[in-house]
């Protein structure tokens, strides 16, 4: 959603040396101190930027935040970004929105888009899509998972 | 027509190289994908009979997201995220849209279609029609 406000993770350097950088990442902004907490424990975690040199952006936005606590899907939110972590090998951005489909305009029910931008090849990245829908195809009850849908960009 | 034709169209036009073949391109992936599984669920004999031309698309996905049985509920997830690829390809012009998104688009497409011919049996999709006409029903959409 364009020019919806974002909460943002955004990453710091903790530890400086002469031949790696960690980064860590704090949570900007005063939105829900328990959705905070929440979110904040599935995504504080440390990368070697000099694996990936690249660096890391994930952000979740406010409105989508505000949908899953008022739904009841906060947990399955932070299930679903820890998984991707854990999945998605080489992402460079993780994102959670809402969007709407527009093929369906009577039902106008938004949904949380989970986006993974990731640097790999087109096996490595619909090989980890693949295992992320298999897990939440299993694990996630339907009437939770009908609100989300994740997409996978590589660049 | 097969559902399966417009991939080639998809095929065709990812091969290009100007970003609205490749937007068109998605848009194609996605459709073929999604006509398969409105006919799959048509032959085994669930269609959607009350004002079918509204809700369409959400008649196909959920109800293979509430069939109970994994392949179908797989293909669903497969589905939502095709659609949102179409959506971001027709309507949000702002986003970039490159060869890979094309080629992958083509790829879950060509992919969801495969897997469920392939690992679908006869009595899961028995289990699949029975589930899914419950949810359909509790939907008023049949």
């Amino acid at each position: 959603m364009n020019g919806s406000s974002t909460y943002t993770i955004e990453a710091f350097p903790s530890t400086l040396q002469s031949t790696e950088v960690d980064t860590g990442y704090r949570v900007i902004g005063d939105f829900g101190r328990r959705v905070s907490h929440l979110i904040k424990s599935v995504i504080t975690d440390t990368i070697c930027i000099s694996t990936l040199n690249i660096p890391i952006i994930e952000s979740a936005s406010k409105e989508c935040i505000k949908f899953c606590d008022s739904q009841g899907l906060t947990s399955i939110l932070a299930d679903c970004l820890s998984k991707a972590k854990e999945l998605f090998s080489s992402r460079i951005k993780l994102s959670a929105d809402l969007d709407y489909f527009r093929d369906d305009q009577i039902e106008n029910t938004p949904h949380v888009v989970i986006r993974v931008e990731v640097n790999s090849d087109q096996q490595t990245a619909i090989g980890e899509y693949d295992q992320f829908v298999c897990w939440m195809a299993t694990e996630i009850p339907p009437s939770d998972s009908q609100h989300f849908t994740i997409t996978v960009k590589r660049v | 027509m097969e559902p399966a034709e417009f991939l080639k169209t998809a095929e065709l036009l990812k091969a290009q190289t100007e970003e609205a073949h490749l937007r068109t391109s998605a848009g194609r992936s996605y459709y073929a994908a999604f006509l398969y599984f409105r006919e799959r669920l048509k032959q085994i004999g669930l269609e959607k009979t009350r004002k079918p031309g509204q809700q369409a698309h959400a008649f196909v996905i959920q109800c293979l997201q509430f069939c109970e049985v994994t392949e179908g509920t797989k293909a669903s997830q497969y589905l939502r995220d095709l659609q949102q690829v179409r959506e971001d390809a027709d309507y949000h012009l702002e986003i970039p849209f490159v060869q890979n998104n094309a080629n992958d688009a083509f790829l879950k497409a060509q992919k969801v279609i495969n897997d469920y011919k392939h690992n679908i049996s006869s009595e899961k999709e028995t289990t699949l029609l029975e589930k899914a006409s419950a949810y359909a029903k509790g939907k008023c959409w049949i």
